[in-house]
C-alpha cells in the first residue's frame, strides 16, 4: 500500500513536473519568438501623399526607407505615394534607395493619383506595383532650362580660368546632356520592367502619361489593385502571415522627435516641446510668419519632419543666404534637371 | 535517475515546438529578391551635330539700299540675336535699320506717329523684316506693309514657336498662316526631339547650296504660295500628332513674301550649324535683290540709290528761282543733295519747277505720263481742268532717272505745292502712282 501511495505520488509528481517543464518550455519558446527573434512578422507602411520630390522631401523618403530596411520586424514594406517626380538627381536617389531595400525585403507600391516621371522613376525600384485604373503613371523623360541662346557678354572685371568656368557648358552640350539624361531614365525603366514591357523606347521616351489601366497593359505597372491588395502581395513576398502593420511615418517622426528632445535642454521640463518648436519655429523659418507657424503648428508629419531636420541635422545650412558670395558681382545661378511631370501649366 | 533527468527535456522540446508552431504560423516561407538589372550607362552618349563657319558661301553681290526691321511691336527677339544676320545683309552693301525700340506702345496717343514713323521708313525701304511681334499689327499698319510688297518690296515674315508672338494678323494678309504647332522627332533629330533636320529642299535660289539645315523649335506655314523646305519622314506637328510634309519655310501669295516659322537657326551659334550659315546667306542675298519700285508717293526716296549723287533743281525762268530754293532747302532733311542747274542733265536724277506756259520744255514727260497742258489741264482722271490755281506734280522713271515735274499757274501756287511736296500732304493729291494734282482755292488768276 505504502508502495503504491508512492508510485502514485511519483507519477503525478512526474506527470505535474512534465506537463509543468513542458508548459514553460511552450511559454520560453513563445517568449523567444516574441521578445527575441522573429516575433510577429510586420508590414511597414510608408505614405507619401501629393509629393514633389526635392533635396528636402527625397532626405525624408529616404529616413523612411532606410527604418524599414533597418528594422528586423519589418519584413515587407507597402508604399501609398501620388508624386508629380521632382529633381532628378532626388528621384534617382531615391530609385537606387528603393532597389538596395528591395534586395532585402520584398517593396510594393500602391500608385495612387498621379505617379509621374521621377515619381515613376522611384516606383522602379520596387518589387511589384499597383496602380488605380484611373490613376495617372509615366511620363519618362526630363524637363530643364536653357539659357538664352546668347549667352551674356563676359565681364571685364571677373577672371576666369576656362572658357566654360561659369556657364559649365554651351547651349549645345546643355541639350545633348538632357538627351544623355532621358536615355538613363529611359533605359531604367526598359532594365526593369523587362520582358513586361510592350512599348518601344521611342513610345516610352515621348513622355506620355498613361492610366493605370493603360499602363498595366503596357507593361509599365505589374497590377491594378489598391492597398489591401498591396498588403496580400507583400506578404505573398516576403511569405509571412498574421502580419502586423508598422506606420513607418510615425516611427521616423518619433525618432526625429526623440533626437530632437534629446539635444535641447531643459530636460524635463514639461515645456520642452512646445519651446523647442518655438525655437524651431524662430531659427528654421526666419521672419516669415507663415513658415513659423507651419514649423510650430505643422500640419502634416511630413512638414513636420522636415522642419526638424532644418534644425536638427543641418542648422542654418541650406537656408538663404542674404549675401551668399561676398564681392562677388554675379548672382548665382545654375540648371536644374527635373524629371518632373508639370501638366498643361507653364 | 536519468529518466528523472530526461524529463526536463521537456522544457526545450516544449520551447523548441512552441517556437516551431510560432514560427510555422507566422513565416511560411522566404522572400526571394528579384535581380536588380544592370542599366547599360556606358552606351549612353548623345553627340550634336557639328558648328561650323559656312566658308563656301558665294561671293556676295554689293548692292545699295534699305532693310527695315520692325521694332514696334514689342518683338519678341533682341537687337544682339540678329547682328549676325545684319551683318551678313550690310555685306551686300544694304544699310539695316530697326523702325521702333522694341517697346510696346501703351500710350495710345502715339499709334498715329508710330504710324508715321513706319510709313517714313517703308518709303526708304527695299526690303523689311517682321520678327515674332507680339503686339498685332494694325489693319492701317498692315494695309502699309501690303502697299510696300504690292511696289515690289521684299517681306520676310518670321515666327517662332518657342516665342511669344501675335504675327498672323499680317500674315494672312499675304496668304501665310504660321500655325499652332511646334514640328518634331523623335527618331531622327539634333540631339533633341524639338531641333529637327531638313533635307528636302524645293529647288529654288533661296534653296540653293543647301543640304542639311537644323532648325530649333520650328513651326509649320500653309501658304499658296508653298513650301520651300520640307522636315523629313516621320516628323510630326505637336497639334496634329501625325505624320505629314510638314514645311517650316514657305512663300506667301507672291515671291515678295517669305515665312519661315523658326527664328533661332539665324541666331547665333546656330547659324553656324549645317547649313544653317548658307541659309541665312541665301536670305540676305533674296531680300537685297528687292525689285522695289519707288512711286511718287515716296518723295523723296525715289531718288533712290542715286540720290548720293544728288538732285538737279531745273527752274522754267528766273523768277521761280525762290521756288528753286525752297525745294533745294525741302531736300536738305532728307540728306539729298542737290544744286539749282541751268540745263538738263540726262544722266541725272532731276526735278523741274515751272508754269504751265512752260510746258514744252517738260513735253516727254508729260507725254508719257497722259498729261496735256494747253488751255487746261487734260489727265487721264480729269480731262478738263481749269488752269487757275491748279498744280500738277508728274514723276517719270522711263529713262532709267527720276524725273520729277511740277508745274502751277503761277508762282505762288507753284510754291504752294512745292510747300505741300515738302511736308508730305501732297500724299492726299495723288490721282495715279505717278501723278498728283491739287486745286488750291482762292488761288492763280
Amino acid at each position: 500500500m505504502g508502495l503504491l501511495s508512492a508510485l502514485g505520488r511519483l507519477l503525478i509528481n512526474w506527470y505535474s513536473a512534465a506537463v509543468l517543464l513542458a508548459g514553460m518550455g511552450v511559454a520560453a519558446g513563445l517568449l523567444i519568438f516574441v521578445f527575441v527573434a522573429p516575433g510577429q512578422p510586420k508590414i511597414g507602411v510608408i505614405d507619401v501623399p501629393f509629393t514633389v520630390i526635392t533635396e528636402d522631401s527625397a532626405y525624408v523618403m529616404s529616413e523612411y526607407l532606410n527604418y524599414a530596411r533597418q528594422d528586423d520586424s519589418i519584413k515587407a514594406v507597402v508604399i501609398k505615394i501620388t508624386s508629380p517626380g521632382g529633381g532628378a538627381a532626388s528621384s534617382e536617389r531615391l530609385y537606387r534607395e528603393m532597389s538596395r531595400l528591395r534586395e532585402e525585403k520584398p517593396v510594393v507600391m500602391v500608385m495612387n493619383g498621379l505617379v509621374a516621371s521621377g515619381g515613376y522613376m522611384m516606383a522602379m525600384g520596387a518589387t511589384h506595383t499597383y496602380t488605380q485604373t484611373s490613376s495617372l503613371v509615366g511620363n519618362v523623360g526630363v524637363v530643364s532650362f536653357s539659357d538664352p541662346l546668347i549667352p551674356p557678354l563676359p565681364s571685364e572685371s571677373v577672371l576666369v580660368s576656362g572658357p566654360y568656368k561659369i556657364s559649365g557648358f554651351s547651349r549645345q552640350e546643355w541639350t545633348a546632356t538632357l538627351e544623355d539624361i532621358k536615355q538613363v531614365f529611359a533605359q531604367i525603366v526598359v532594365s526593369e520592367r523587362g520582358d513586361n514591357l510592350r512599348i518601344t523606347q521611342d513610345e516610352l521616351t515621348q513622355g506620355r502619361i498613361y492610366t493605370g489601366m493603360q499602363a498595366v497593359r503596357l507593361g509599365l505597372a505589374d497590377e491594378l489593385g489598391g492597398d489591401s491588395d498591396a498588403f496580400e502581395k507583400a506578404a505573398e513576398l516576403s511569405g509571412i502571415s498574421n502580419y502586423g502593420l508598422v506606420d513607418v511615418n510615425l516611427e521616423v517622426l518619433k525618432k526625429f522627435l526623440k533626437d530632437f528632445e534629446d539635444v535641447l535642454p531643459p530636460a524635463g521640463d514639461p515645456n520642452s516641446s512646445a519651446e523647442a518648436m518655438a525655437l524651431l519655429g524662430r531659427n528654421y523659418a526666419g521672419n516669415d510668419p507663415a513658415l513659423q507657424s507651419a514649423a510650430i503648428q505643422p500640419n502634416s508629419s511630413l512638414e513636420r519632419l522636415e522642419a526638424l531636420r532644418g534644425l536638427i541635422l543641418y542648422g542654418r545650412l541650406g537656408t538663404q543666404q542674404e549675401d551668399p558670395l561676398p564681392e562677388l558681382p554675379m548672382e548665382l545661378s545654375h540648371p536644374n534637371i527635373y524629371y518632373l511631370y508639370v501638366g498643361n501649366a507653364r | 535517475m536519468l529518466a528523472k533527468l530526461a524529463i526536463f527535456a521537456l522544457l526545450p522540446i516544449g520551447a523548441a515546438v512552441a517556437f516551431v508552431v510560432a514560427f510555422f504560423i507566422f513565416y511560411r516561407g522566404s522572400y526571394d529578391p528579384p535581380t536588380t538589372p544592370e542599366v547599360p550607362f556606358e552606351q549612353i552618349t548623345t553627340s550634336s551635330v557639328p558648328s561650323r563657319i559656312t566658308a563656301d558661301l558665294p561671293p556676295a553681290q554689293l548692292r545699295s539700299g534699305l532693310l527695315v526691321v520692325d521694332a514696334q511691336h514689342a518683338n519678341s527677339f533682341t537687337e544682339n540675336e540678329l547682328v549676325n544676320f545684319a551683318s551678313v545683309v550690310a555685306d551686300r552693301g544694304f544699310e539695316v535699320e530697326f523702325v521702333g525700340d522694341f517697346v510696346p506702345l501703351v500710350d495710345p496717343t502715339l499709334a498715329q506717329p508710330r504710324l508715321g514713323q513706319l510709313a517714313e521708313k517703308l518709303r526708304r525701304a527695299d526690303s523689311f523684316v517682321v520678327i515674332l511681334p507680339q503686339v498685332p499689327y494694325t489693319e492701317t499698319e498692315a494695309a502699309l506693309v501690303e502697299r510696300f510688297v504690292r511696289k515690289g518690296g521684299r517681306l520676310l515674315l518670321v515666327s517662332d514657336p518657342g516665342r511669344l508672338q501675335s504675327i498672323n494678323g499680317l500674315a494672312k494678309r499675304f496668304g501665310v498662316d504660321f500655325q499652332p504647332d511646334y514640328l518634331y522627332n523623335t527618331v531622327e533629330n539634333d540631339t533633341n526631339f524639338r531641333n529637327i533636320l531638313i533635307r528636302d529642299f524645293q529647288p529654288d535660289r533661296l534653296t540653293s547650296g543647301l543640304d542639311t539645315i537644323t532648325l530649333e523649335y520650328a513651326g509649320s506655314v500653309q501658304s499658296p504660295g508653298g513650301g520651300l523646305a520640307f522636315a523629313g519622314p516621320g516628323t510630326k506637328s505637336s497639334v496634329l500628332d501625325t505624320v505629314g510634309s510638314f514645311s517650316p519655310i514657305a512663300w506667301g501669295d507672291s515671291r515678295n513674301v517669305l515665312a519661315i516659322a523658326d527664328f533661332t537657326f539665324m541666331v547665333p551659334v546656330n547659324d553656324s550649324l549645317l547649313d544653317n550659315g548658307r541659309l541665312v546667306s541665301n536670305i540676305a542675298d533674296y531680300l537685297t535683290e528687292s525689285e522695289r519700285e519707288f512711286h511718287l508717293s515716296d518723295y523723296p526716296y525715289f531718288y533712290g540709290a542715286e540720290q548720293d549723287e544728288g538732285v538737279d533743281i531745273l527752274i522754267g525762268r528766273e523768277s521761280l528761282l525762290n521756288v528753286g530754293l525752297q525745294m533745294k532747302n525741302g531736300l536738305v532733311p532728307y540728306g539729298v543733295p542737290s544744286r539749282l542747274s541751268p540745263a538738263e542733265d540726262m544722266s541725272r536724277d532731276s526735278v523741274f519747277l515751272g508754269l504751265f506756259g512752260d510746258a514744252p520744255q517738260v513735253a516727254q514727260y508729260l507725254q508719257a505720263a497722259g498729261v496735256r497742258v494747253d488751255d487746261t489741264l487734260g489727265t487721264a482722271f480729269a480731262p478738263e481742268l481749269e488752269l487757275a490755281g491748279t498744280a500738277i506734280m508728274v514723276l517719270d522713271q522711263s529713262q532709267g532717272r527720276d524725273m520729277l515735274v511740277i508745274l502751277a499757274d503761277t508762282p505762288q501756287t507753284l510754291a504752294s505745292a512745292v510747300g505741300r511736296l515738302i511736308s508730305g500732304d501732297f500724299r492726299s493729291d495723288l490721282v495715279g502712282d505717278f501723278v498728283a494734282v491739287r486745286k488750291f482755292e482762292g488761288m492763280g488768276q
